[in-house]
């Protein structure tokens, strides 16, 4: 089966075909238009993004990769008027994700009136996370709708379902410390197929620092910096969003990729950060696990896991008193676009229509 | 030399009358539940030796709460002090050690009381009572973030701007300081290690603040407060850790009237916010009867949260001799000190629930003997720790009396 998998961010839309035969990922065609944003999607674009693959195979499904879900989606779904209406009616909890996705479906079912089109949510994952983790001390008479979410859970998911297997826990559900290194890096403890902590948010900022976001800091200095008369909310928090992270501890613009394994001496003090901070998150996830039974990396450096785990299981083997090296911990090298892709297969077959394709 | 500490806590006042340099108690009590109305009233529980009294009155400021206790003082004139010794918890940029009080000094300390809204004003307003009241006493500030000074760049650093960073300040400093170390120092006594080897997770629980402190060589790591004592732990009235998205939103909302904000994630939030009706932990566990669903939540959140940050530094202190208890709710409530550390098996961690739930005089190790991590009940005395900084600036000031 084939999916073509969009997925929007902040600079642009990657696309990819994504193809399966009965052996599992055959075949997969990374690409990005730099372009196409999410609210500013043309139909035309998407057409040419098509187009771009110039054979006869047809698409079977076309996956969107939405950051935010809420509670109404816990898994992937095909689109159809009614659950469409019931995304755009999440726009107050989450406005930049929502839009952009409303607008791509928008665009899609226009574009591709006869191709089912699924959306695979990143925070489906983290829908039941435990009320405890979830919960921040507000009064509740506020009645803001914010609770924490996670927001790399399509890799979570994958990574810990493949751990899982590894590990071969049958007796019990497996204790898993899931790192996804992307962007915007970040951390949860997965108890069987069940999250229990998470380093992000109510939105992403929260957490760890990534590429170019804050992750946690005081809140006393989000108000601070919101009540500055230079800056305000909005232009706080693009410094929180765009400004921070890697870019403003270092002064320009590194991946995470670059973090984990350059030299230069300024680029080990931000590692160092990063690292301490990861180490407190697995300490987290001990507590909340009781224990642990191994670690996977996700994301799209997650091939450098073994900076990270050089420095992490150590530590967490002295903790645990366990003998040196003993500590499981693998990579999974999947890519974002075949798991997106998978999601949507997933949903086609679960709506039945895949029976309607075949005949 | 008698000094009289004063410690401002966010919603109790401990004092204590300390004769210098013996460390002789003269006389000590504690005013509770200062501040928001609880489900019990106000007390002030004072000694003077083994005469004990408890006074119940409404304080709802620190200034209040100072003024029943200079009474109860009074009523002996050998229990005037000649020295005042004052906690104050943040100490910012400007302060990097303790200070003898004078204009220079009150005037720096007026600068730097909006770090910590809720403790650093009333005792600078404490502060300024003691001068009108003694003008002639000299008084030293004792700061909370002195024994952090040791935690590292990597803890310390938030991922902002450099430069901003830089020239605001922002910064972790840590809280509870005195207590963290006052702990860490007869942890050391009563396990028969040296301070300097001393590896400990110290947990100050108190009925309004409350932080976890790192400890590895006897010095400060880690602590769960940051720029100020608003981030980290569920707390009386505090939110403790927050999307910092959520603090945008809401000053958004409050259409720039960030002090509106302010006063509601550090005075409305926290337990306060979560249940709506009590700020005060031992309400909401412990009691008998069935909860109410917001009540239990509230105390998940609040024991889920320290239990992250026990996790945390469980790994970073690496196999620690010990955790810590201390202060109002670490000393008293057998119930939370078990839920925190149940099922920490696998991390050293195995507790006495017997010797735990028996309330034995403290110092206690309530771990079982199997466990690799001793869990330590140790009453906190931020006030001898205090006298003990004050005693020794004025000596080296030669403010002593002759």
């Amino acid at each position: 089966m084939n999916s073509l998998v969009l997925i929007p961010g902040k600079t642009g839309l990657r696309y990819s075909r994504v193809c399966f035969d009965s052996a599992g990922l055959c075949e997969s065609n990374p690409a990005t238009v730099d372009d196409l944003r999410g609210t500013t999607a043309s139909v035309g674009n998407i057409q040419a993004v098509l187009a771009a693959f110039r054979d006869d195979r047809p698409i079977d499904v076309l996956t969107i990769r939405s950051v935010f879900g809420g509670r109404d989606f816990a898994s992937p779904i095909i689109v159809d008027n009614k659950n469409q209406s019931q995304l755009f009616r999440l726009g107050a909890q989450s406005p930049m994700s929502v839009a952009n996705t409303s607008a791509l479906i928008v665009d899609t079912r226009t574009a591709f009136p006869k191709i089912p089109i699924a959306l695979a949510f990143e925070t489906s994952f983290f829908v039941n996370l435990p009320p405890r983790e979830t919960t921040y001390a507000l009064p509740i008479t506020t009645g803001l709708p914010v609770r924490r979410w996670g927001y790399h859970g399509l890799f979570h998911d994958a990574a810990t379902n493949q751990l899982a297997q590894t590990l071969g826990c049958e007796k019990r559900p497996a204790r898993m410390l899931s790192i996804c290194l992307d962007s915007q890096p970040e951390m949860a403890a997965v108890l069987g197929r069940t999250p229990l902590t998470v380093t992000s948010g109510s939105t992403p900022m929260e957490g760890l620092p990534g590429e170019f976001n804050c992750g946690e800091i005081d809140p006393s200095i989000a108000l601070a910096l919101a009540c500055d008369e230079a800056l305000g909310p909005e232009h706080a928090n693009l410094l929180l969003t765009r400004e921070s992270g890697f870019l403003g501890m270092l002064g320009w613009p590194a991946t995470l990729g670059e973090v984990l394994t350059e030299k230069r001496a300024r680029v080990a003090r931000v590692r160092e950060h990063l690292l301490y901070h990861m180490a407190l998150a697995a300490g987290t996830s001990l507590a909340a696990l009781e224990g642990l039974d191994g670690v996977v990396f996700s994301g799209r450096y997650a091939e450098h896991g073994d900076k990270v785990a050089s420095y992490l299981m150590p530590r967490l083997e002295r903790t645990l008193d366990l003998p040196v090296g003993s500590l499981p911990w693998h990579i999974c090298p999947t890519p974002l676009d075949a798991i997106v892709a998978e999601a949507g297969i997933s949903a086609l077959i679960a709506s039945g229509r895949v029976a309607k394709l075949a005949s | 030399m008698r000094i009289i500490v004063f410690n401002c806590g966010s919603s109790s006042l401990k004092y204590r009358l300390i004769d210098m340099p013996s460390e002789t108690e003269l006389a000590a009590g504690e005013a509770e539940r200062v501040g928001p109305k609880t489900a019990l009233p106000g007390c002030i529980h004072h000694h003077v030796g083994d005469q004990k009294e408890d006074l119940v009155l409404d304080m709802p400021d620190h200034s209040a709460a100072f003024a029943a206790v200079m009474k109860l003082l009074e009523r002996d004139a050998r229990l005037v002090p000649e020295a005042i010794g004052h906690r104050m918890v943040h100490g910012g940029a400007i302060f990097k050690g303790h200070v003898i009080v004078d204009d220079t000094a009150f005037h720096q300390l007026e600068e730097v009381q909006d770090l910590a809204p809720i403790h650093n004003p009333p005792a600078l307003r404490l502060l300024a009572a003691c001068r009108q009241l003694y003008p002639k006493l000299p008084e030293t500030v004792v700061f909370d973030t002195a024994f952090h000074s040791t935690i590292s760049p990597a803890a310390r650093t938030y991922a902002l701007p450099a430069k901003l960073a830089r020239s605001h300040g922002y910064r972790k400093y840590g809280f509870h300081g005195t207590s963290h170390q006052f702990v860490a120092q007869e942890a050391a006594k009563f396990l028969g290690i040296p301070m300097s080897e001393l590896r400990a997770v110290s947990c100050h629980l108190g009925s309004g603040g409350a932080s976890l402190c790192a400890i590895v060589n006897g010095k400060s790591v880690d602590n769960t407060m940051g720029y100020s004592p608003l981030q980290g732990l569920v707390m009386s009235t505090r939110s403790g850790d927050l999307d910092p998205a959520i603090a945008l939103g809401m000053v958004a909302r409050a259409q720039g009237d960030g002090g509106a904000v302010e006063s509601m994630l550090n005075r409305k939030s926290g337990l306060l916010g979560l249940t709506g009706v009590s700020a005060d932990i031992r309400d909401l566990v412990g009691g008998a009867g069935e909860q109410s669903e917001a009540l239990s939540r509230a105390a998940q959140v609040y024991l889920w949260r320290i239990r992250k940050y026990l996790g945390a530094y469980l790994v970073v202190t690496e196999r620690p001799h010990c955790i810590i208890f201390t202060d109002t709710i670490g000393e008293k409530m057998p119930y939370v000190r078990w839920a925190v550390t149940a099922g920490l098996d696998k991390m050293g961690v195995v507790m006495d629930p017997i010797k735990n739930a028996e309330a034995p005089p403290l110092p206690v190790d309530l771990a079982a003997p199997k466990s690799r991590v001793r869990i330590l009940a140790i009453a906190t005395n931020e006030e001898v720790a205090i006298a003990r900084a004050s005693h020794a600036l004025l000596a080296t000031q030669e403010r002593l009396p002759s």
